[in-house]
């Protein structure tokens, strides 16, 4: 009969399988047979551990003036303040996407500009950079706050030259439709919004959405005969 | 734990509190984790913070193919012993154990009366420790092993199976079968 087994070959024998002479050592020596035994319950305490869970280590506040250092998270209250901004100072730029198509609707039954006149509106405007020209989000933000106040001046400018003519073409079904698609859009804007908030270009839709929504709402309440009211669309 | 997908998204937006819902919901287990392969509690928690600085600075790489829980897991792990080389410039070679080379303050006697495994992974050699706790506790193989600490799998194996050996003295009253003899001591005692 062989002599003990080494240390080293009773903690390997948890996983591993003992050769002929270790096996017939084992079948005749009940200390080895114990001390491998000790070993398998060792290791099924350990691997026990492994679902053990402790109390953290520390605390997620302990975290946060990092995380605001490296800008992986934004304060609370900032963020917040950052929405606002984004939206106060975005709405308009791609207002105009979605106001332009109404102007667009708006000026083609009521042509706003002499007939002959071929210089288009927008010529006249202070040139408005083109994407591939933003530097930086500055750049953008400037691009942004002209086209919105070029949009408002326009939209001031139409209605104070038409007051009367603006919705001829435009019946109440088609502005149902476009009331319908708006619905849709911030809809679909605010649930993206939802997993990014901070996206500019989401938020220029959402917003923009709302706000055509709540114009083609007013405009709907124009048209309308005052015996019929919009309560919700 | 799923987790859910949307939180992660609102996290990697910087979105404070679904970042403080990830650490709420795998704290408990990513910091477990790092306190068994470090061993010293104060350590231990200022690696924690180091992990989840990392686990949210990577969190955009995430692409949901694998359980974040797992995912996250690797980090830390990763992470830990990242901290370890360059904290007490550990290596993870093949060195022999010696009796009582583990740093300890503690009581000697404590050891033989520790009811935590983790209080008796603690008394390990960094190399052992780690070795140990990412084989027998988080299921590692001798491959990854040798892989992530950058030994050889027999360095890995010898590493455990040495491990194993001290732990089962520390832990004798947890893990020791009764032999023959010892029964009539326990039936002894019980009288
Ligand atoms: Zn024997």
């Amino acid at each position: 009969m062989m002599s003990h087994l080494s240390t080293d070959r009773l903690a390997a024998l948890v996983d591993e399988t003992p050769s002929a002479a270790e096996a017939l050592h084992l079948s005749a020596c009940a200390s080895c047979t114990a001390e491998v035994a000790s070993h398998r319950r060792l290791v099924r305490l350990a691997a026990q551990a492994a679902t053990r869970t402790d109390a953290p280590l520390s605390s997620f506040d302990a975290l946060v003036p990092r995380l605001r250092a490296e800008e992986l998270s934004v304060e609370p209250a900032a963020r917040r303040r950052r929405m606002v901004m984004w939206g106060s100072r975005i709405a308009a730029g791609l207002t105009l996407l979605v106001g332009g198509t109404a102007i667009g609707r708006v000026s083609a039954g009521a042509p706003l500009l002499p007939k002959g006149d071929e210089a288009p509106i927008v010529a006249e405007l202070p040139k408005i950079a083109q994407p591939a020209t933003f530097r930086n989000t500055n750049d953008a933000m400037q691009v942004l706050s002209a086209s919105q106040q070029q949009y408002q001046e326009a939209a001031a400018f139409l209605a104070a030259q038409d007051t009367t003519s603006h919705f001829i073409g435009l019946n109440q079904t088609s502005f149902q439709a476009r009331l319908a698609a708006l619905d849709q859009m911030a809809a679909a804007t605010r649930a993206a919004l939802y997993q990014a908030p901070q996206d500019p270009v989401l938020n220029q839709y959402y917003l923009s959405a709302l706000g055509a929504r709540a114009a083609t709402l007013k405009q709907m309440g124009a048209v309308m005969p005052a015996n019929r009211q919009l309560v919700s669309y | 734990m799923a987790t859910d997908q949307i939180t992660i998204r609102r996290a990697v937006n910087g979105d404070e509190s679904a970042m403080r819902a990830l650490w709420s919901a795998h704290a408990p287990r990513i910091d477990a984790v790092v306190r068994r392969l470090v061993g010293d509690p104060d350590q231990a928690a200022d690696i924690a913070q180091e992990v989840w600085i990392q686990i949210f600075r990577a969190l955009p790489s995430w692409r949901g193919d694998s359980q974040f829980s797992t995912w996250a897991h690797r980090i830390a792990v990763n992470r830990t012993l990242n901290a370890l080389r360059s904290l007490r410039r550990v290596q993870f070679a093949e060195v022999e154990i010696e009796e009582g080379s583990a740093t300890t303050n503690e009581d000697p006697d404590r050891s033989f009366v520790a009811e935590s495994i983790d209080e008796a992974v603690r008394q390990l050699a960094p190399g052992a420790r780690a070795v140990f706790v990412l084989h027998d506790v988080e299921g590692y193989t001798h491959e990854e092993i040798a892989t992530e600490l950058g030994i050889t799998t027999g360095g890995s194996k010898s590493q455990l199976f040495k491990a194993r050996a001290k732990l089962r003295r520390l832990l004798a009253h947890l893990v020791d079968v009764p032999t023959p003899a010892k029964d009539l001591d326990d039936v002894a005692s019980l009288n």
